[in-house]
């Protein structure tokens, strides 16, 4: 009797796994950050071309990179930040695109294809998507506000206020305030803004946090949240308290994120990785992904087809001092230091 | 022969025990004597920069904080456990609290965390009520503590404390208390005298079993800590120096530091408990 209920889980067992693999069908593996596709892109290029897209997310540049190195995971396509391209270049773990695959690469807009300064050329990487952090306020409960880092100076909004918990966002934030880079690598001005950080903002903060601070904001918990406006605004999509929602760039500058689409040296299907980050670069599915996020475009033609407002114009970032976010390479060392005593301080 | 076959009973379970727990704690204290690369990884030179690093008044602090928050959530646990546990023990109805206690845990650990949040969250359940009642007239910030980090570690220790208590209180003989308190004693007093010395063994079981996790807590300082005075854990400070340095022989370092102060400290028990049975038997020869 045992002996025959072995042998049943073992034939349902072999009878379930010979499924997914069972029909000859082309599959490419996308390893991409949590909720930076819409899945409808995903579903479209499948009843296109026919190729199954196998999604897999991550929710950092620091995971993603972790989990590769630690080992061949069979991943086509990655979408990581500037900072890691460059540092996923040096380490051999991507190989150089084919141009001639990628017709639609030449939609970009080449002003700021010249911002890129971690990969010249786009000789490995082609831009997916450029966002920023800045300070998104409540207008219900906060009417009269400074575009500057030294809202959170304000003891009138104290524990109503968040900050992310990123380092190299909050330091560079607090850089920025004093006058530096926010791609600083020199010890003294790291410690200048972690010493600010530490007297002038955290006193006020409820917490840091870069998961929960949109939900936080969006239920009235708290009026002041640093961070991304796109996730603010998917929290308030739909409901009355949307319109109190703005979105403002500190005048003194903070860091713009350029994410990258890239295929990994060792990707199993590089053909098909190709076909589909020409895909995204389409005008209309550019649009579409780009008016799912708030982000603004990357590509001039593909503004016309846009059907949402934008918080943030890329001329605006510029006009308010933002820098491109670096690899600081050893420097990253001063960046923990900082960030531990400012999480270990009163 | 019976005995023969015992070793090869056991040993599928001593291979999985080797390969998936020893040689992965090798790995790391081979890696905590090597140099860092900033790249993430390791170059396979040795250095102590590690254990200089962890030598340091930042460590201490971070130390300091976490032992501070494990003795209390450890104390707290253990509190609401021990009449718990007594009480599971004695009652008609021992199924029905046991699945009470182990129901909460079919459900996600994280979902359990932020069902927290939204019990103590400004707008949450409890301000709603200490408002309705008068109690308060602004909504109190419950969250982002010390004291909440304690109250959800505690909370989520809970049954881990009360299964072991459970276990030894429900062997033991209930009628040392009677004769007890026939002797004369209060009810407390017998339970202090009779019941707690009777039942240490799964004291210090449940205080191992609790203490220990929160030591190495990351995600509930994380989520209900929000990174003010006095909730940042070493757990924390760790997953910051891995991901965010890419900094490999520093976490190693700290591990293999625990792991020796833990080995010192179980060794120093069982030489301690086997003298004193050494004793006990040249006494009563």
């Amino acid at each position: 009797m045992k002996k025959r209920v072995l042998i049943g889980l073992i034939a349902t067992l072999g009878a379930l796994s010979s499924c997914g693999a069972g029909k000859d069908r082309q599959v490419v593996n996308l390893f991409n950050w949590t909720y930076f596709i819409p899945d409808q892109v995903l579903y479209d290029f499948r009843d296109e071309t026919g190729i199954h897209v196998q999604l897999d997310t991550y929710d950092g540049n620091d995971t993603m990179y972790a989990k590769l190195l630690s080992g061949n995971a069979n991943y086509d396509v990655v979408v990581p930040s500037g900072d890691f391209v460059s540092l996923m270049i040096e380490q051999n773990m991507l190989q150089p695109l084919n141009k001639e695959l990628l017709p639609n690469f030449r939609h970009f807009d080449p002003m700021i294809l010249t911002y890129i300064t971690f990969d010249p050329g786009n000789i490995y990487s082609v831009p997916y998507a450029l966002g920023a952090t800045g300070i998104n306020i409540n207008t219900g409960k906060v009417s009269e506000f400074d575009a500057s880092w030294r809202i959170f100076e304000r003891e009138d909004l104290s524990r109503r206020m968040t900050l992310m918990n990123d380092t190299r966002d909050v330091i560079g934030g607090a850089l920025k305030y004093l006058g530096y880079s926010a791609n600083s690598t020199n010890p003294d001005e790291i410690n200048q803004a972690r010493d600010h950080i530490i007297r002038y903002w955290k006193p006020n903060i409820l917490k840091f946090d870069a998961e929960m601070f949109g939900k936080d904001f969006a239920t009235g918990n708290t009026w002041i949240a640093q961070g991304f406006p796109e996730v603010v605004m998917k929290e308030l999509e739909g409901s009355d308290a949307f319109k109190n929602h703005h979105f403002v760039l500190p005048r003194e500058g903070g860091l713009i994120y350029l994410d990258n689409m890239a295929i990994l040296a060792d990707a199993p299907h590089p053909d098909l990785a190709h076909q589909l980050i020409n895909y995204i670069l389409r005008l209309d599915v550019h649009a579409f992904i780009m008016d799912e996020f708030w982000y603004p475009t990357l590509m001039p033609e593909a503004e016309s087809l846009r059907r949402v407002a934008v918080p943030y114009s890329i001329e605006g970032l510029f006009a308010n001092n933002y820098e491109f976010r670096e690899n600081v390479g050893d420097a990253v060392t001063y960046y923990t230091q900082a960030w531990n005593v400012i999480m270990q301080s009163k | 022969m019976r005995k023969n076959l015992g070793f090869r009973y056991t040993l599928l379970a001593m291979i999985v025990t080797t390969t998936l727990t020893i040689i992965p704690l090798l790995i790391v204290i081979f890696y905590s004597f090597l140099t860092k690369n900033s790249s993430g990884g390791v170059i396979y030179q040795f250095s102590l920069d590690a254990y200089r690093t962890i030598f340091s008044k930042e460590y201490a602090l971070v130390l300091k904080d976490t032992l501070i928050i494990t003795f209390w959530a450890t104390s707290m646990t253990m509190l609401v456990a021990l009449p718990c546990a007594y009480y599971m023990a004695l009652s008609r109805h021992k199924d029905i609290l046991m699945m009470i206690i182990i129901v909460p845990f079919w459900t996600n650990f994280l979902v359990r965390i932020f069902a927290w949040k939204a019990i103590l969250e400004a707008n949450g359940f409890l301000n709603l009520i200490l408002l309705k009642l008068g109690i308060i007239d602004t909504p109190f910030m419950f969250l982002y503590n010390r004291t909440a980090v304690i109250v959800v570690l505690a909370y989520t220790s809970l049954p881990f404390a009360i299964l072991p208590l459970y276990n030894a209180i429900e062997k033991f003989d209930f009628s040392l208390l009677e004769a007890a308190r026939d002797l004369g004693s209060g009810h407390m007093r017998s339970l202090a005298k009779i019941l707690i010395p009777n039942i240490r063994g799964g004291i210090v079981a449940s205080m191992v079993f609790v203490a220990i996790p929160i030591f190495g807590q990351y995600i509930v300082p994380q989520l209900i800590g929000g990174g003010n005075a006095g909730t940042f854990m070493l757990g924390q400070q760790i997953a910051n120096v891995f991901f965010n340095e890419r900094n490999w022989p520093v976490p190693s370092a700290i591990t293999t530091l625990l792991m020796f102060v833990t080995l010192i400290g179980f060794f120093a028990v069982r030489i301690r408990t086997s003298q004193k049975n050494r004793d006990y038997l040249a006494k009563n020869k």
